[in-house]
């Protein structure tokens, strides 16, 4: 059984002591960064270019979610936050008590932006940054 | 694995549905024999989500539940209480324990209404509050 978009939970936990965990109703995910970039090494007595991969850039995760009451205050809360969060994707698959963990990691709410329209539901991007400074 | 035994259970398996409509829950055509209001459903289509080796990995089904009823607000009360308790679950065989289905997500997309003529000089029509799910699954 493959892991499915349709039963994912996303929540993020913000850093500051009591913060509550946001549980977003998510319509779309999508995972950037996580590519390297080519060192060119390449020198006169060569017949090919030659590379070797950089670092990584930063993971970032971007979400499509429907507002609910209250969570457009909370992220926007979360942007001014010095510390990183915790975002948890989590999938039960199919038959199991087990959750699954499709991401975990510490990170910052770096961008949100809400938008709505006539006849349409009220539904914000947001981005998360991993942090890997203590990595 | 059947969605078919999988919707007739859920249906059936929910008491607030089954307070509005008894045993009266049929797929695809109404039981004749016994009154309203009732249930009619039916799963249409299945998309399937199929790898390169021809392996199905993910079912992706179309649930439709009729709500029949002589009362217009109560076929749209029972269409309400679908939409609350036709859920993501996994259903089990009663006798032997073993799972028949596991949905792993339940989208309602829409709702259709519309109305028959009575069929049997009743002057009260005969309302229809469609629920179309999506089902996804193995």
């Amino acid at each position: 059984m493959a892991v499915n978009f349709n039963g994912i939970v996303a929540t993020f936990t913000g850093p500051e002591s009591g913060a509550t965990a946001s549980t977003m109703a998510v319509t779309s995910h999508s995972e950037s960064g996580n590519s390297r970039p080519d060192i060119d090494i390449t020198d006169a007595g060569d017949t090919t270019r030659k590379v070797i991969p950089g670092l990584a850039e930063a993971e970032k995760h971007t979400f499509e979610v429907v507002m609910g009451s209250g969570t457009p205050a909370q992220f926007k809360g979360f942007l001014t936050d010095c510390d990183s969060g915790q975002l948890v994707v989590a999938y039960t698959p199919c038959g199991s008590e087990t959750t699954t963990n499709l991401v975990s990691i510490d990170a910052w709410v770096t961008a949100f932006t809400l938008t709505g329209e006539l006849d349409g539901a009220y539904t914000a991007s947001i981005e998360f940054t991993k942090d890997n400074t203590g990595s | 694995m059947s969605y078919a035994k999988w919707a007739r259970a859920v249906i059936t398996g929910a008491s607030d549905i089954t307070d509005l409509v008894s045993t009266r829950v049929t797929p695809y055509l109404r039981n004749r024999e016994t009154g309203f209001p009732c249930i009619v459903y039916s799963l249409p289509r299945e998309d399937l989500e199929t790898v390169a080796g021809g392996a199905v990995q993910t079912r992706h089904v179309e649930l439709q539940v009729q709500c029949m009823s002589r009362s217009h607000v109560e076929a749209d009360e029972i269409a309400e209480e679908v939409i609350q308790h036709v859920t993501a679950q996994t259903v089990t065989d009663d006798t032997t324990g073993t799972a028949i289905q596991c949905v792993e997500a339940v989208r309602p997309t829409s709702i259709d209404r519309e109305f028959q003529d009575s069929y049997d000089g009743s002057p009260d029509l005969i309302y229809i509050t469609t629920v179309n799910l999506t089902l996804t699954g193995a």
